[in-house]
């Protein structure tokens, strides 16, 4: 009987053994424990050559050693989300708005950094970028994240077409709306397998006819998103705001905003009924369509939106596939087509940061490391190209060329993008460094009243959540020209809205605004 | 054996104690520890965290820490007006899989039962329990080339007919995605489910069927008075089983198949993939986990109701 019982005993330890190795699995790496070196998470994945690049900055580097993890940017969101909320010694860390940014920021899991950037102890970092830049990426009044940006803007926007085709079309360089739509219309009539405009689910038609937000903000004007697109109006000293009205919206609604824009046309509803009309120009299934870019470069369509970033990519992949096309870029707004100054609306934002967990013990070494970074152009491009000789030749001061082996590739985002130190490739056709240049050039801007705002929304969750299921339910939709009567559906939708607590997310929207304004102008 | 019940022969049961239970079958309750002690550690204590549903989650102050704010996290659900249109999708999605998926299943269960060359059998097999283990990402991207507007399915259509505008804008259409979304359901699912079935016909005594046969039965005849009868407990104990997760859609599916196309939603928004249109801009852990605790009730009391109605229906096929 004792035996037996024995045998139970060991059998049972032996499962809960078994139970134990597997709830094991899954414990993190710690913090190294030596002084000098700090610890980091950056998304992407290991350039080729990262160990020489490595080693070199050991021997050229201000003596903070690095020991980088590297994130997939599919599990980065996860990865950064268990990491830090279990509190693991991590130094450095990238984060975004599209990540865990602003949920951390707001729960005190980044250390406040505006006193260390402040002290003149790391001058490069601070001359990385301008007081304005520096404050309008404060979140919840402190800067809880460095900012990586090369321009205050996100990239130009574009539609890419078939030049061969408007050239066999009798069409030529486009550059107005008008000469667009022949082309379009040329291809609807002619090419009976293609697909005009080509676009992707998620986008609809995207940047295409979008509002003027520098005419806005000279209005004293502001387009955000807070439970559906709404215009704020402040009123002309910019201290506080006059009114909020959703996109949509009557008359009667619009009755305190500038004469021209009471009748709500320039707020989107013009643009809604253009897209209605132009939905002919897109496949039938465009709302299912979950690649853009493959059915133009693959020839099936005869032009995409998209911004000038993808160039270089966009051509390559075209000339693979189609030997005989030919690239055409229209530039869709007038005034960048043109390089004007103050030509886009910049809320001076990153959309990439650096963030230091509060539970870091070496804030000055990591500082100390960032600094280093942005001391030099020969620092700074280590990191973000490589070798020099051996992954990348310099041309001139901005400008760099790849030999054929070429490898390395860094993420510039995750820590070197920095309008001081930037280089273009030298294969670049002229036209587009002209412009790539431009959209780095801050005279381009036009700072947005509202610059460094950022809505909280973590009171009004349940508001949020409801009012954003019933936008959502037509966004898509309506972006793809797929509705008839668009103003119509909108109307609808804000009437449902209102009846399930938009009125609530208006007043702390205004309540929020007022507050950042009094503490703008305090300043 | 139930306990308390007459045994054949007239001598009454008398039901053991729980200890003098676990004496007399020590060694199979030993090998059930393993199972137990999984089932407490991945299942019972990570409970615990339902908690969770009832604060103002922060993860820098963890789940005990956090605010309580008791039914909040309920509100944005019960308080919009859609919930009632998702809760039905749900329910009616659910119950067309569960009843094709078993109307199907069973039929190729029968199917392949009947075939009676080894080869034969062993391939069919093989290709229906194929799709199973295709994932839905890639099941949406070809199912484009079937039902796209100038899809196999559509090219068909106006062959048939000589008229494009009798093609089916299947992507601007939500009155068919039921049955389409049953049709893939059935076709990924039904084969890999007929394992469970066909291994009950298997296990049927031939002599029944040979006496049958003797008697003049027809092989339809077999079929419907011996397998389908004998298939009944199981059916009726698997369906119990998938009741369970009536109120989850099948997010993995639906989501895949269908985006944001949100001309679709009138009949495929289901409670999953409204939950990811609400708060994928605004994560809140207590909210999600707040829905999660609604499905799994609402699914625990239909697996008690169903059970309760298999106990007086038919008492030998009730789970438990």
């Amino acid at each position: 009987m004792k035996k037996n019982f024995k045998r139970i005993i060991a059998a049972a330890c032996a499962a809960v053994l078994a139970a134990g190795c597997m709830a094991g699995c899954g414990g993190g790496s710690g913090s190294s424990g030596d002084s000098n070196t700090i610890k980091v998470m950056f998304m992407g994945s290991e350039p080729v050559g990262w160990s020489d690049v490595m080693a070199k900055y050991d021997e050229i580097g201000p003596g903070v050693k690095l020991d980088v993890e590297w994130v997939t940017q599919g599990n980065m969101k996860d990865t950064l989300n268990l990491r830090l909320t279990a509190g693991e010694d991590y130094d450095l860390v990238f984060d975004a708005p599209f990540l865990k940014l602003k949920e951390f920021a707001a729960d005190g899991i980044y250390t406040a950094l505006e006193d260390y950037i402040a002290s003149g102890d790391y001058p490069n970092l601070q001359a990385a970028y301008t007081d304005d830049v520096w404050k309008a990426n404060y979140y919840y009044g402190h800067l809880y994240a460095i900012p990586n940006m090369r321009t205050y803007g996100n990239g130009i926007d574009c539609v890419y077409y078939r030049q061969d085709l408007a050239d066999k079309y009798g069409i030529g360089q486009i550059d107005s709306y008008e000469k667009y739509q022949q082309f379009l219309d040329a291809i609807l009539a002619n090419e009976p397998n293609m697909i005009p405009l080509g676009v992707s689910a998620s986008r609809g038609f995207y940047s295409l006819f979008g509002q003027d937000a520098v005419d806005f903000a000279k209005n004293h004007i502001v387009r955000i998103s807070a439970g559906g697109f709404c215009h704020v109006l402040l009123n002309d000293e910019e201290t506080e705001v006059k009114d909020i009205v959703y996109e949509g919206g009557t008359p009667e609604d619009y009755a305190n905003f500038p004469e021209k824009y009471r009748d709500g046309q320039l707020f989107g509803q013009a643009r809604f009924n253009k897209l209605v009309e132009w939905r002919k120009y897109l496949e039938t299934d465009s709302l299912n369509q979950k690649d853009a870019g493959a059915i133009f470069k693959g020839g099936k369509a005869a032009s995409m939106i998209d911004n000038l970033d993808s160039y270089e990519q966009t051509e390559s992949d075209l000339a693979d596939s189609l030997p005989d096309a030919k690239l055409g870029t229209f530039i869709i707004n007038d005034a960048v087509r043109n390089m004007e100054p103050e030509a886009r609306i910049t809320s001076l934002q990153g959309n990439n940061f650096l963030c230091i967990p509060s539970t870091s013990k070496k804030i000055d070494a990591t500082l100390k490391f960032l600094d280093w970074v942005f001391a030099s152009k020969e620092n700074h491009d280590l990191f973000e190209l490589g070798i020099e000789g051996k992954d990348w030749t310099a041309v001139g001061d901005d400008k760099y060329s790849l030999p054929e082996d070429s490898q390395y590739t860094f993420p510039g985002y995750v820590l070197t993008w920095n309008p001081n130190f930037v280089r273009f490739s030298d294969e670049l056709p002229e036209d587009i460094y002209e412009y790539k240049s431009y959209d780095l050039d801050t005279n381009g801007y036009y700072p947005s009243p509202l610059a460094g705002f950022i809505f909280d929304t973590s009171n009004i969750q349940t508001e949020m959540t409801k009012v954003n299921a019933i936008m959502s339910e037509n966004s898509t939709a309506l972006e793809h020209g797929a509705l008839n009567d668009p103003v119509e559906v909108l109307r609808k939708a804000n009437a449902e809205a209102e009846q399930n607590g938009r009125e609530v997310i208006k007043e702390e929207l205004k309540k929020q605004i007022n507050e950042f304004l009094a503490n703008k102008n305090a300043q | 054996m139930r306990a308390g019940t007459k045994k054949k022969d007239g001598q009454l049961f008398v039901k053991p104690t729980l200890l003098q239970d676990i004496r007399r079958n020590k060694w199979l309750v030993a090998m059930c520890i393993p199972a137990i002690v999984f089932f407490i550690v991945f299942s019972y204590i990570p409970m615990a965290g339902l908690y969770i549903a009832f604060v103002n989650y922060k993860p820098s102050t963890g789940i005990w820490m956090s605010q309580f704010v008791g039914l909040d996290n309920f509100k944005f659900f019960f308080t919009s007006k859609d919930w009632i249109t998702i809760t039905t999708n749900t329910l009616f999605l659910n119950v067309l899989f569960i009843a094709s998926s078993t109307v199907a299943s069973v039929a190729i269960a029968i199917m392949l039962s009947e075939i009676k060359n080894k080869w034969t059998k062993k391939i069919t097999q093989s290709i229906v329990i194929l799709p199973h283990f295709m994932s839905w990402t890639i099941v949406s991207l070809f199912s484009v080339a079937l039902i796209a507007s100038d899809g196999l399915i559509n090219k068909i259509i106006v062959g048939l007919t000589g008229d494009p505008s009798n093609a089916i804008a299947f992507y601007n259409t939500p009155g068919v995605w039921p049955a389409l979304l049953v049709c893939l359901k059935v076709w990924q699912g039904a084969g890999f489910g007929s394992i469970v079935y066909l291994a009950t016909i298997t296990g049927i005594d031939q002599s029944i069927y040979e006496a049958a046969a003797v008697d003049g039965a027809s092989r339809w005849q077999c079929i419907t008075r011996i397998t389908l009868p004998l298939l009944k407990n199981t059916i009726i104990m698997l369906t119990i089983m998938s009741v369970g997760k009536i109120f989850y859609g099948d997010f993995g599916m639906i989501y895949a198949m269908v985006g944001n196309n949100s001309l679709l939603y009138p009949t495929t928004d289901v409670i999953d993939t409204y939950l990811l249109r609400s708060l994928q801009e605004n994560t809140n852990m207590g909210m999600t986990a707040a829905i999660g605790l609604v499905q799994s009730v609402l699914g625990f009391i239909l697996v008690i109701a169903s059970n309760a109605l298999a106990n007086k229906v038919s008492p030998e096929s009730a789970l438990f």
